[in-house]
């Protein structure tokens, strides 16, 4: 039982693994692929991020002292202020040329140029630069750009203000009121810059936090994904790893089996291509010590004898082979000319001037293969001559050849010894032989049932003791080629 | 006093009977043999010539036969009376190079040795001597 459901279990996994095996693998390696590339985006986007917000707390420290030494400048009239004044204020003033250089494809070393004088870290700036120009249409990059070009007109206003208050400084026309009028100008123009500064940091920050989010979501369905492709994978191997165990100890089985068949087949052969040796070295020994030259002569018909049957022997085995190993080589065949070719080569036969031979041929032409025709036919007219009986006066070989809807039939008929019933199931089996005979080599009938075999046909035989024996040969009109014996 | 035994040949192979029978009958000048075609026809043999039968009969079996081989017909022979058995011995006689024949005829009860064809009389003759010495 259980090993049964064992055995179900192996066979799912054997199929569903052959079908997905790719698919898994070209997954894992796409996962693995997008996963890096997501995850190389998506930082060099935060690191991105995270250096616009670093610029713009050095845009807001800048103008921040800019405003406070412009309003100590227009107090104290101290030239160092108005200098500090102008300084400060070239840190956002940098950061306004880079954007407009940006917006406008500008010359990289006037960006480079404006993001250093924004005190930008110079191993940031190819950062700023690159999110600017890949997402400056994107939303949440368009708005902090927005912000920016915004609080950058505010720069230039302040700009213009402490100009203007520089100018009437120095040309003596300062009065208490225009310093009022300045703070109250600097104050607005700081908060007007603060609330830009705020929306350019919240919306930076807001889509920093959506990228980590989808990134944290996108690592996570890339790993399930891997770890369920990996899961996959390591199962199909499992089946595979299982389904060749299977087969090999099939294989092993089949193995097995086919060196018995082989040891039988040799042991068997060798007896039989021996035993006729044996005959003839027993019969040299007792002509050796034998006198009488009648006698002498009937030793020698004896050993022809012998040496005959070893040579069918070998012509069987030589047949049993070809059969085998030989390919099929369909082809337009006269049956007529086979089956007469057949006759004829067994035209002196012993015993063959005493048989009739009647055709019948309604069929001539087939698609078939010559060498198994005439293995076929061989053996069964030697077969039909050889168990002739004796004790009958007349003897007839009948052969007929007909076509019905899917087949080519042969009949082959004698009135011969026959083949008792027990017999008839067993004289297809290879060495089998019948009682009282000598004749046989055990080999003929297997040869001629493998040969229609590979004819993709089958033979019947009917068969009466002392009245005849009769061979029906189907072949399939339309054959399909095997290439290995059925069974 | 084994000059009285009996030959029986059991061979399926005509050639190889008459090649044994004049083995027998010119190199140890043994004339009281039978012979017979298959394992069924000894048997018959057997049960017929049992109250016939001399002091003693020797078997010259052969393995390979139609129908019923030399070990079937072993085992059928088992079943026979003692007093048959008695007064029998069984040599194989074969051209067989088949290790698990020379094997199995080798550890049989019944057979008293297993020889390769032909018949090979001075053989037969030193199994002669040894039975007469004991």
């Amino acid at each position: 039982m259980i090993v049964r459901r064992f055995a179900l279990l192996r066979e799912k996994l054997v199929a569903l693994t052959q079908r997905n095996f790719f698919a898994l693998l070209v997954t894992i390696v796409v996962s693995l692929a997008l996963l890096t590339v997501t995850n190389y985006f998506t930082i060099k986007i935060l690191s991105s991020v995270r250096a616009y917000a670093n610029g713009e707390s050095q845009y807001s420290k800048g103008e921040k002292g800019a405003a406070r030494h412009l309003i100590s400048y227009v107090n104290t009239h101290d030239d160092s202020d108005w200098a500090k004044f102008k300084e400060e204020l070239g840190v956002p003033i940098g950061d306004s040329l880079a954007r407009v250089a940006l917006t406008h494809n500008g010359d990289i070393d006037v960006i480079r140029q404006g993001f250093l004088a924004g005190r930008n870290h110079p191993d940031d700036i190819d950062n700023l630069i690159w999110l600017f120009r890949h997402f400056k249409n994107v939303s949440f990059m368009a708005q902090a750009i927005q912000a920016w070009k915004e609080a950058d007109q505010a720069i230039e206003k302040e700009y213009r203000l402490g100009e203007e208050a520089h100018h009437r400084l120095t040309s003596g026309q300062w009065s208490s009121n225009d310093q009022r009028e300045l703070i109250r100008r600097i104050n607005d123009i700081s908060s007007e810059l603060t609330l830009k500064e705020r929306t350019f940091s919240s919306v930076l920050g807001a889509a920093a936090r959506d990228i980590n989010h989808y990134l944290f979501v996108a690592n996570i369905f890339f790993t399930l994904l891997i770890l369920g492709c990996a899961l996959g994978y390591a199962a199909s191997m499992i089946g595979r790893i299982l389904k060749s165990q299977t087969e090999l100890e099939l294989k092993n089985l089949d193995l097995t089996n086919t060196n018995r068949e082989l040891d039988n087949f040799v042991y068997s052969a060798s007896h039989d291509i021996r035993a006729p040796l044996m005959s003839l070295k027993g019969l040299i020994e007792i002509a050796q010590i034998e006198d009488d030259p009648e006698q002498l002569k009937e030793y020698l018909k004896l050993m022809q004898l012998s040496l005959e049957k070893q040579d069918h022997f070998i012509n069987d085995i030589i047949n049993f082979s070809r059969n085998k190993r030989v390919s099929l080589q369909m082809q337009e065949v006269s049956l007529v000319e086979v089956i007469d070719n057949a006759l004829n080569q067994h035209r002196f036969m012993k015993g063959a001037d005493r048989i009739d031979v009647h055709r019948e041929y309604s069929l001539d032409k087939v698609f078939s293969d010559p060498l198994r025709l005439s293995i076929l036919f061989n053996n069964l007219v030697s077969n039909a001559i050889k168990y002739s009986d004796a004790a009958k006066d007349c003897c007839f070989l009948k052969v007929k050849t007909y076509p019905t809807e899917d087949h080519n039939i042969i009949s082959i008929e004698d009135n011969g010894v026959g083949i008792r019933p027990e017999d008839q199931k067993k004289i297809f089996d290879m060495f089998f032989v019948t009682q009282n005979n000598n004749k046989g080599t055990g080999l003929g009938l297997y040869i001629v049932k493998e040969a229609v075999q590979k004819l993709g046909g089958s033979i019947a035989v009917e068969s009466e003791k002392n009245v005849g024996t009769k061979f029906i040969i189907q072949i399939p009109k339309r054959q399909v080629v095997s290439l290995s014996t059925p069974g | 006093m084994k000059a009285k035994c009996k030959f029986l040949i059991v061979d399926d192979n005509e050639v190889d009977q008459m090649v044994t029978r004049m083995l027998l009958k010119k190199k140890l000048a043994i004339d009281d043999v039978s012979q017979v075609s298959t394992g069924d026809e000894a048997l018959q043999w057997l049960r017929q010539s049992d109250s016939t039968l001399a002091e003693c009969l020797i078997i010259l079996l052969d393995i390979q036969m139609p129908e019923m081989d030399g070990f079937q017909f072993l085992e059928a022979y088992d079943k026979m009376g003692d007093d048959v058995k008695h007064k029998t011995s069984i040599i194989m006689l074969s051209s067989t190079l088949d290790p698990r024949d020379i094997r199995r005829a080798h550890d049989h009860k019944y057979v008293k040795t297993l020889l390769s064809k032909p018949m090979p009389t001075h053989r037969l003759g030193e199994l002669f001597a040894e039975d007469a010495d004991n």
